[in-house]
């Protein structure tokens, strides 16, 4: 068991993978920030640093209990993630949307339209994909496992090549990494 | 740093800088509304989302100072969700309480209520072209003129039709000096020519002269 870490300061890592490098931002113990590259990570850091009104700093030893996850994750040796994730006090619909997605199995997936039923708010599909696309966890809320109802991709903060190579890869097919 | 500067030779309200830099007398008063007038004031903004952003700012603006909003901008991005409409559409009674008890923003009720009304008004827009399209298609051929001290005037002829035209599709807080405010912050309309004129036909000479 690691030291516990004050949580005076955000710490991040970035986190090699397979779709790029992720930044993985923590308070203490607790997961705050899942981001991919084109989500600019300048932009991110500088969110999080007004988000905690903390210093944000890099310490990739810090984090390592969770890049060992990840790594497992895209290995296709880990189902569920085993972090504790930080919960925005506020219960407002973006995080209503944004918790219900871990109830989504692995390998799984779910429309819009069925996630807003679900949070008996039928016919806020659209809301519900602006929602997931603000996903401060993503991965950890796994916000790739919605889709439209017509199949393709949707809303994702990632690219959508990241999120076809995420449901691939939870569906077994072994997916070649995409390029950019 | 103390930075020199001196007042447009024609125009009091006009400063320059000792970089031979203009702004208006506002955009000088405070490094928050300096850094405002240089990177963002004026400078086009197409998309809904931040179309929608610069109306909201602009009509919790009323009755306060643009200070006052620019302070608190942080707090109200993180309070509305980044003022992206889709989502505000879904806000309850709840939200209106948590934002009526937030003490970071400004805790005007009827102005809160504007906000989550004016989102559904900006969904419900798209069917027919969108926000951006309706504002964009009040940009007049020439730009406002300035009075004597080089200050614009507090609206015009398309800001009040433009405003009409909001209420009619049904968005509140939205009178013809909020929306001329919106059109000069978005670029709508220029009325400070001594910063990047829109074209060189166009130039401030020609125009104010």
């Amino acid at each position: 068991m690691s030291e516990t870490i004050p949580a005076t300061t955000v710490r991040y890592a970035l986190v090699p993978s397979p779709i790029g490098p992720l930044l993985v931002a923590a308070l203490g113990q607790e997961i705050v920030q899942v981001a991919f590259e084109n989500q600019n990570f300048e932009r991110v850091l500088e969110q999080l640093q007004v988000k905690f009104a903390l210093p944000v700093q890099r310490d990739d030893d810090a984090l390592a209990f969770a890049a060992e996850q990840f790594g497992e994750y895209f290995a296709g040796t880990r189902k569920t993630f085993e972090l504790p994730t930080y919960k925005d006090a506020a219960d407002r619909f973006i995080t209503r949307v944004q918790h219900r997605l871990v109830t989504i199995p692995y390998g799984q997936t779910r429309t819009y339209g069925q996630l807003a039923t679900e949070l008996e708010k039928p016919g806020a599909a659209r809301a519900v994909g602006s929602a997931c696309a603000k996903n401060p966890l993503p991965l950890l809320q796994p916000c790739h496992r919605v889709v439209r109802s017509d199949g393709t991709m949707g809303e994702f903060s990632g690219t959508p090549r990241a999120k076809r190579y995420l449901l691939a890869l939870e569906a077994g097919e072994n997916p070649e990494p995409p390029t950019s | 740093m103390r930075i020199l500067s001196r007042q447009h030779p024609k125009y009091i309200n006009v400063i320059i800088d000792d970089t031979g830099t203009a702004r208006p007398r506002w955009a000088v008063s405070h490094p928050l509304l300096q850094e405002y007038f240089d990177e963002e004031w004026g400078r086009p903004v197409r998309d809904e989302q931040g179309l929608f952003e610069r109306l909201s700012l602009e009509s919790f603006q009323a009755g306060l100072s643009w200070l006052t909003i620019l302070k608190k901008r942080t707090a109200l991005r993180q309070a509305f969700d980044q003022f992206d409409p889709e989502i505000i559409t879904q806000y309850t009674d709840d939200d209106v309480e948590r934002l009526m008890t937030d003490v970071s923003i400004v805790r005007n009720r009827q102005k809160i209520l504007a906000v989550i009304n004016n989102a559904q008004a900006t969904v419900s827009l798209r069917d027919s072209g969108g926000l951006a399209k309706l504002i964009w298609s009040y940009q007049p051929e020439l730009d406002p003129k300035l009075d004597a001290d080089g200050n614009p005037p507090s609206q015009s002829e398309e800001s009040v039709a433009l405003a009409k035209e909001l209420k009619r599709h049904g968005f509140r807080f939205v009178g013809p000096t909020t929306v001329f405010a919106m059109m000069e912050a978005i670029g709508v309309v220029n009325t400070f020519p001594f910063r990047e004129p829109r074209n060189l036909s166009n130039t401030p000479e020609a125009r104010y002269g």
